[in-house]
């Protein structure tokens, strides 16, 4: 783990730290617990490596590299045993003391003034210190100065090699090798990748044809607008940073009524702004992908924080009724082959279709194998060819399955008009009684359809286990591992995790039926999720475990709960 | 066969406007002026918000899509991106670009998309029964002013010369000749093209009737206008109430949004292949 205050680079060292683990063919989990400041208060950087794919983050540290004065009070406690403690001792008031760890003292200011004329690069001899005490060579810490700093000049890109080389030798020559840990490179490594859950969302939506993305930046979902438009001109997708929410999803629903794939993204308050706009997709049918990435609200809330308060929110949002999709991913590679689906259902039942994930899986990295795509297909559902639009073509026209044939503007004889208002199967606006309902239960008929065609939940694990977790979204993570650390302690669990939230993944009463004991695991106050499976499985789940904290569940938070809760 | 407006106009239902309405003005001048352009009514878009003015697509044959109060022009500008050959003709009222939606229509000028943006300006909510609008007089009573309007309003022209508006112009609802004119001049002109439209509106105006406007507008172009002259075109667009200049205040060449973006070079996003899009090299980029 990394600490230090905001605007003083926890990011680089964090950054360069998790390159130089896939460097050695390790995997990574790595997530970022930060104010909703740009300089000062103490943010973390924590980074776990592995031989072994990582599930999640935790909270116990093996080692911590301190860089301001904050870190050591906040989190010595938190470092196992034999764990190891970097830090200043010019930046740091009072003892520092722990007898069960190993403390290295090292004058980080001083010698990044010394080598760079500047104290603020302490975090690059850090990363140097780190390298030297995880016993691991330097030279491609090197290299990964050059890469990165070499738009910076020559100057700075070899006083940072100083730094970095000095913190190295600082250890080497102040510090007997007591330390219990090692970088040691792995011999045939898989390849992997490092990106944040935002990215990967844009990756399987590039994947799906992305082609079109309108965003207001709001954390945690401003990542899916960077990474966007940063591969926009690669792949062709007109990337628009446009004035407000409701310009953003106005637009996607515009370009995806016109034909191509459409993605907004944002936050919880962003979402409220999208309300009505999401409606009109719903109304006139038009596919459109809206990413919702959460933070705890309620208005502001906690802005840089993750919880998973916007379930009923993004279910209900907008007056009426009409059909909408609501996906939720677990872990990074699940958000690529979500996000890939999700376009193909939005063009597949001509409904808006938004993708729920929170600041935990958004925001967070971790390293992914190379993910299989051969098996990907683009499903254009009942959007016709222009030579298949026949003379008595009517846009919203009964279907046994309520999904109507769709032309696009320019294609010959498809011109209709699309309206919000009610309207008869030619598109023309109607009040009359008997067209209304006509319509309006052609157009519901497509949950049905929808929900007839989701794959039924699975529960993952051991069938006879004593406890089952049930949870969503990135909660997945945590909860997987807890799993395993509830099996040190001799406890059988398993795992109910719900990705398909509207309509309601088919099978959760039959396997909640299997259950032994399922116990809710929500980031929210009210677990939504639990309310859901009471109102449409009949299943009211009386065990809960809920944290409305804005942080995200530990592996080990989770076990001890279940343990509490299962005790004789 | 020259096309006439019928070659425009919906085979289902009539205009439900009042007798007398401005909109039936607006409505026969779009469709005079795209049967004059010679488009194809395949290859038009027409995108409205709501309003009494916002119902018009209705009643064409082209492509047409009644959007939500104050969100014509986002939802034009992204349909307008993902397919920018076909011609795109945004409508509505002065409630819905000057009040609701001012927002969109501010930036959309920045961003100078090929859009023509036609505001039936007829200074009062007619659908919700004569209220005062973002361009009625202070002063004006109505439902929920009956003490006076509070407000000055705003000036669309001005509006639009000081956020970069690429074709600024002002036509009358009652001058048709006129209207089809200045429509084909928007459609042909490359970027975002805005006309402010003087419309009475009969049941709830009764001040700003046809024969008031009849009386008070004249043509910016019969009168030594120089629509390349910014500051010319400012005074013109303080002259009312006294006087209602109509025509084209101002106009310039710049290059629209999809010229800007290589992303649009292989033709309109709607016609990319989308079925074979390999993301290995995205793998490759975040390994190490």
């Amino acid at each position: 783990m990394i600490g230090g205050k905001a605007g003083e680079g926890i990011e680089v060292p964090g950054n360069m730290f998790a390159k130089l683990a896939m460097h050695a063919g390790l995997w990574l989990n790595s997530t970022q617990e930060f104010y909703s400041v740009i300089k000062g208060y103490n943010n973390i950087n924590q980074i776990r490596v592995s031989e072994n794919p990582v599930k999640s983050h935790n909270n116990h540290y093996d080692l911590v590299l301190s860089i301001d004065d904050e870190t050591v009070g906040r989190y010595i406690d938190d470092i196992v045993p034999g764990g190891g403690l970097v830090y200043d001792p010019s930046l740091v008031s009072g003892e520092v003391k722990r007898d069960d760890i190993n403390l290295f003292p090292v004058p980080m200011v001083e010698i990044a003034k010394e080598k760079v004329g500047l104290g603020l690069a302490k975090n690059i001899v850090g990363i140097g210190v780190c390298m030297a005490l995880l016993d691991y060579e330097i030279q491609p810490l090197l290299d990964l100065i050059v890469k990165t700093f070499a738009r910076k000049g020559e100057d700075i890109v070899n006083k940072n090699i100083d730094a970095a080389q000095a913190g190295y030798n600082y250890v080497k020559e102040h510090f007997n090798r007591e330390f219990n840990y090692q970088i040691r490179p792995l011999k045939e490594p898989v390849k992997k990748f490092f990106v944040n859950g935002n990215q990967s969302i844009v990756f399987g939506a590039i994947k799906a044809g992305l082609k079109f993305v309108s965003e207001y930046p709001m954390t945690p979902s401003s990542s899916v607008l960077h990474s966007a438009a940063k591969h926009a001109q690669q792949y062709d997708i007109s990337v628009n940073h446009v004035e407000d929410e409701l310009s953003a999803i106005n637009m996607a629903i515009g370009a995806g009524y016109a034909g191509v794939r459409s993605m907004a993204a944002t936050s919880g308050g962003g979402f409220a702004l999208m309300t009505e706009a999401i409606g009109m997709a719903g109304m006139i049918e038009a596919p459109v992908v809206i990413v919702e990435v959460q933070r705890p609200g309620p208005s502001t809330g906690l802005p840089t924080r993750s919880g998973q308060g916007d379930l009923r929110t993004v279910m209900h949002a907008s007056q009426g009724e009409f059909p909408r999709i609501v996906l939720s991913p677990g872990s990074h590679e699940e958000a690529f082959y979500m996000a890939h689906e999700a376009f193909n259902l939005a063009e597949k039942y001509q409904c808006p279709v938004i993708l729920l994930t929170e600041k935990y899986l958004g925001e967070g990295h971790a390293t992914l194998p190379f993910l299989k795509t051969d098996h990907l297909t683009v499903d254009r559902g009942k959007l016709l060819k222009e030579d298949e639009i026949t003379e008595d073509f009517k846009r919203y026209k009964s279907s046994e399955d309520g999904i109507p044939p769709r032309s696009i503007p320019g294609q010959k004889g498809g011109a209709h008009c699309a309206t919000t208002y009610e309207h008869l199967e030619s598109g023309y606006f109607t009040e009359e009684v008997e067209p209304v309902k006509k319509i309006y239960a052609r157009r519901m008929k497509k949950m049905e359809t929808i929900e007839k065609n989701l794959p039924s939940v699975q529960i993952e694990g051991d069938a006879d286990a004593e406890v089952t977790i049930v949870c969503w979204g990135a909660t997945y993570m945590p909860a997987s591992e807890a799993i395993d650390l509830l099996a040190k302690d001799g406890i059988t669990a398993n795992m109910l995790h719900i990705k398909y939230m509207l309509p309601l993944q088919p099978g959760v009463l039959e396997a909640l039926e299997q259950c032994k004991r399922p116990i809710l695991v929500e980031s929210n106050y009210n677990a939504q999720l639990g309310g859901v499976i009471a109102e449409k499985a009949g299943v009211d789940i009386q065990s809960k475990i809920l944290d409305y904290s804005g942080r995200p569940f530990t592996p080990d938070q989770i076990a001890e709960e279940i343990k509490k809760l299962t005790k004789k | 066969m020259p096309r006439t407006p019928k070659d425009y106009t919906s085979t289902e239902g009539k205009p439900n406007w009042c007798p007398g309405c401005g909109d039936f003005g607006i409505e026969a001048a779009m469709k005079q002026a795209m049967a004059q352009l010679d488009l194809d009514p395949d290859k038009v878009m027409l995108i409205t918000g709501i309003g009494c003015g916002a119902n018009m697509p209705s009643w064409f044959s082209t492509y047409g899509l009644i959007t939500l109060h104050g969100r014509a022009v986002a939802v034009a500008t992204g349909a307008h991106l993902a397919n920018h050959e076909l011609s795109t003709f945004v409508e509505g009222g002065d409630g819905d670009g000057y009040g609701i939606g001012m927002g969109h229509f501010i930036h959309a000028m920045r961003r100078n998309p090929n859009l023509t943006y036609i505001v039936g300006n007829n200074t009062v909510y007619g659908l919700t029964k004569g209220q005062v609008s973002p361009t009625s007089a202070k002063g004006c009573a109505g439902p929920s002013t009956p003490f006076g309007n509070p407000d000055p309003p705003v000036n669309p022209i001005a509006l639009a010369l000081a956020n970069h508006c690429s074709f600024v112009a002002r036509g009358y609802a009652g001058n048709l000749p006129h209207l089809v004119n200045l429509i084909k001049e928007a459609h042909n002109h490359k970027g975002f093209s805005f006309i402010d439209v003087l419309q009475p509106c009969v049941t709830y105006d009764k001040v700003h009737g046809y024969k008031y406007y009849q009386d008070l507008t004249y043509d910016l172009q019969q009168s030594n206008h120089d629509t390349t002259n910014q500051e010319a075109a400012f005074k013109k667009a303080f002259e009312p109430p006294e006087k209602y200049p109509i025509g084209i205040f101002y106009k310039e060449e710049r290059p629209i949004y999809v010229e800007e973006l290589p992303q649009f070079k292989k033709g309109p996003l709607t016609r990319h292949d989308i079925s074979k899009i390999d993301v290995k090299p995205l793998f490759e980029e975040y390994s190490f």
